[in-house]
């Protein structure tokens, strides 16, 4: 856990505005900066980064609810579900060799809390149980598959409910013409929900170069910004679909 | 990088912004994978890189270079190179198609540039990530010239707080944007962080009336 020691200490101030989540504050009674462990999701941005003049700035071993929280807030540390650091998985950056997304699905790639709001544990289980309703097929490889209890009613483990995260990656797919449930729901959602969410489409491109998603999505009146990820099609051995 | 197509900003000020990922898949077995991911940040090295970085390692303003460019596993890599245009990503996909080398490589920035660098060096798109950009209690976000900055780092290092730091530490004369921008981009782990264009923004916001 990030701590500050008290004895080195000396208020200089430094390490505050680097904190990713304003959990350093300087206690005037102290006369010392201390972390709100609350609010601290243990992104280790200041352990990194901060040029404390007295290396003033430790960590303390990590109980299981605060090392949760280190895994879905600092992008380091790789998850042992999807073998890479972050919080999402291989999704469309390695799709030319794994074929995950074909032609005829969509994938959506919800960061819940991204950016800088956060969440907790409950929250995204909220957002899981109502894309369950619905019947979305959950990337597995995911590490908020390995933290549910019950996916379907989007319950948490016990011991991790109220945990507080920068944010997770919630990964699913469905057929095209599915595109207008998933969006319905994300309207839900944003009208409910207490923090946000940033939503990345996932599509093949057609050979003439057409995303038939982008039609759905105005058909249904949601704008698509101008910046995207592209998948280059350069991966060896390309996953070619129908021969898999 | 599962955040860099959600960067915002002016249209104009985005399109100034590529950010080129190459990746191994933990389902693809390769061969001498160090030798290719060398070959593969050689290319990204070469052609004007604003940031680099390396997942083992960290970006370029926080480790040693030497490390960024040279320290890879065998097992799986994630590395990163910063452009600010077209012309350099051109070039680069132009040299990793030569190169041949069965990684994948993902181009992020405004989707009609990226195609029309893929056309000009004969490559189709393959599959695109569209952002649909924020949802939800969008009140609560830091004011938008903030995220413009702060939202080059997707896994939200760069802290807003910091980033107005330097906005105010720039007006007065205690850091330049180029010094502040590299100290922001410290704090971006992955190396994602488009110096140049956080330099210019910052610049142009110190310039602006105090942001409260």
């Amino acid at each position: 856990m990030v701590l500050i020691n008290l004895d080195r200490c000396v208020g200089c101030r430094i390490c505050i505005p680097y904190c990713t989540t304003n959990a350093i504050r300087f206690d005037s009674r102290l006369g010392k900066a201390v972390v709100d462990v609350e609010k601290c999701v243990e992104c280790n941005t200041c352990v990194r980064v901060v040029p404390c003049p007295m290396d003033a700035i430790e960590v303390s071993p990590l109980s299981i609810g605060r090392e949760v929280r280190s895994l879905f807030s600092d992008p380091v540390p790789v998850h042992a579900s999807t073998g890479i650091p972050g919080r999402g998985t291989e999704e469309m950056k390695t799709n030319d060799v794994t074929g995950r997304f074909r032609r005829g699905e969509v994938g959506f790639a919800i960061d819940i809390g991204r950016p800088h709001i956060g969440l907790t544990f409950r929250e995204l289980g909220r957002f899981i149980k109502t894309f369950s309703e619905i019947g979305v097929i959950y990337e597995k490889n995911n590490p908020i598959i390995y933290l549910m209890k019950d996916i379907e009613k989007g319950e948490v483990r016990d011991d991790i409910g109220d945990e507080r995260i920068l944010s997770a990656v919630l990964e699913f797919k469905v057929p095209l013409e599915r595109v207008k449930d998933v969006i319905e729901r994300l309207r839900y959602l944003a009208e409910t929900t207490d923090t946000v969410f940033s939503i990345g489409v996932i599509s093949r491109i057609e050979p003439d170069g057409t995303i038939p998603v982008i039609d759905v999505l105005k058909e249904v009146g949601v704008e698509v910004r101008p910046t995207a990820k592209v998948n280059v099609g350069l991966g060896k051995p390309l996953f070619i679909e129908g021969i898999e | 990088m599962t955040h860099t197509h959600h960067r915002r900003g002016l249209l104009e000020s985005l399109k100034e912004d590529y950010v080129v990922l190459i990746m191994s898949s933990k389902h693809v077995k390769y061969e001498d994978l160090q030798s290719k991911f060398k070959k593969a940040m050689d290319i990204l090295a070469k052609h004007n890189p604003v940031n680099l970085g390396n997942m083992n390692v960290g970006n370029m303003y926080w480790r040693d270079e030497v490390d960024v460019i040279s320290n890879f596993s065998e097992k799986s890599n994630i590395i990163h190179g910063v452009y600010t245009s077209r012309g350099d990503v051109e070039r680069i996909l132009l040299e990793l198609k030569e190169a041949d080398l069965g990684l994948s490589v993902v181009v992020t920035g405004v989707m009609d540039d990226v195609f029309k660098a893929l056309k000009n060096v004969g490559l189709k798109p393959h599959t695109v990530n569209l952002s649909l950009g924020v949802w939800g209690r969008v009140e609560k976000l830091p004011r938008e010239e903030i995220l413009w900055i702060t939202s080059m780092c997707g896994h939200c290092m760069v802290s807003p707080s910091l980033t107005l730091k330097m906005i105010n530490d720039i007006r007065k004369g205690k850091t330049t944007p180029a010094n502040a921008a590299r100290e922001l981009a410290r704090c971006c782990v992955c190396g994602v962080f488009n110096v140049k264009r956080a330099e210019k923004i910052l610049r142009q916001l110190s310039k602006t009336q105090p942001i409260p």
